[in-house]
């Protein structure tokens, strides 16, 4: 997970993914943004960036696409420069 | 109604079939119907390149050897609009910049074959509704959005690419 010690890159993409949560209507959705580096399935180098959410077992249909166009938009800011390592933006259960 | 369009249906009833408390089992077959759907899509479009729809048996045997690792790679390949990672050559025979239903299919091919690697095999990931039913619709703009320029000239090319990928790389 990103802290004192994460790379660069592993920061740079925290900072990318905190703007693009706090520029949404859907912030307070997102209780905690953690990355990590590491291979993906296929061997190869990646970024994972997780969006910690309190479980909701019935979520409004705009509150899953508001909660996808946050994971886009992070994972398209973060391809701007570089499709390697690939960032991958998922969701995950705050407990 | 195709295979594409059914496994995306199986997916979207998995995420609904138990209302209050969703088996783990559920959300996980739907993240991987959703990734099904996209790959069977894009078999499909891409045999269909090649083999007349006649020859159906050739058509599926052209399906069977399409290798997910290849198509994840030429996918991310397509994945930016204005600088595709292709030779020069297939680059001069683009439409730049690229479509964005197209670039947005394959940006969703390569984050739904990694979800689905998790969902099948990673039993230490607790899946919980949001991040299923995100990947779910994920696959469901893809596809809408890929049926609507599927038969353009950059989507004939990447389905070319998708088929040699070495073709794509020289």
């Amino acid at each position: 997970m990103a802290s004192q010690g994460a790379s660069d890159r592993e920061a740079k993409a925290l900072r990318v993914a905190r703007q693009v949560i706090d520029d949404h209507r859907l912030k307070n959705l997102i209780q905690e943004v953690q990355v990590e580096g590491a291979a993906d399935a296929s061997g190869q180098d990646a970024l994972y960036v997780w969006l910690v959410v309190a479980d909701d077992q019935r979520p409004a249909a705009e509150t899953v696409k508001g909660l996808t166009d946050i994971a886009t938009a992070i994972r398209d800011r973060l391809l701007e420069h570089a499709t390697s390592p690939w960032p991958y933006v998922s969701f995950k259960s705050a407990a | 109604m195709g295979l594409a369009d059914d496994l995306l249906e199986q997916a979207e009833h998995l995420l609904k079939r138990e209302p209050k408390r969703p088996r783990q089992a559920s959300l996980r077959r739907a993240v991987s119907a959703a990734y099904y759907a996209l790959f069977h899509q894009l078999c499909a479009d891409a045999s269909a390149q090649i083999i007349p729809a006649k020859q159906r048996a050739l058509r599926a045997i052209v399906q069977r050897g399409l290798v997910h690792s290849e198509l994840k790679n030429t996918c991310a390949d397509f994945s930016s609009a204005h600088k595709p990672s292709v030779s020069p050559q297939i680059r001069a025979l683009l439409t730049i910049p690229l479509e964005p239903q197209l670039c947005d299919l394959a940006k969703v091919f390569v984050d739904l074959q990694e979800l689905r690697h998790v969902a099948d095999y990673d039993v230490a990931r607790v899946w919980n509704r949001q991040a299923a039913a995100s990947a779910v619709l994920k696959a469901h703009s893809a596809l809408t959005g890929w049926k609507t320029i599927r038969n353009s000239s950059n989507a004939t090319i990447f389905l070319s690419c998708l088929l040699f990928r070495n073709a794509s790389r020289r």
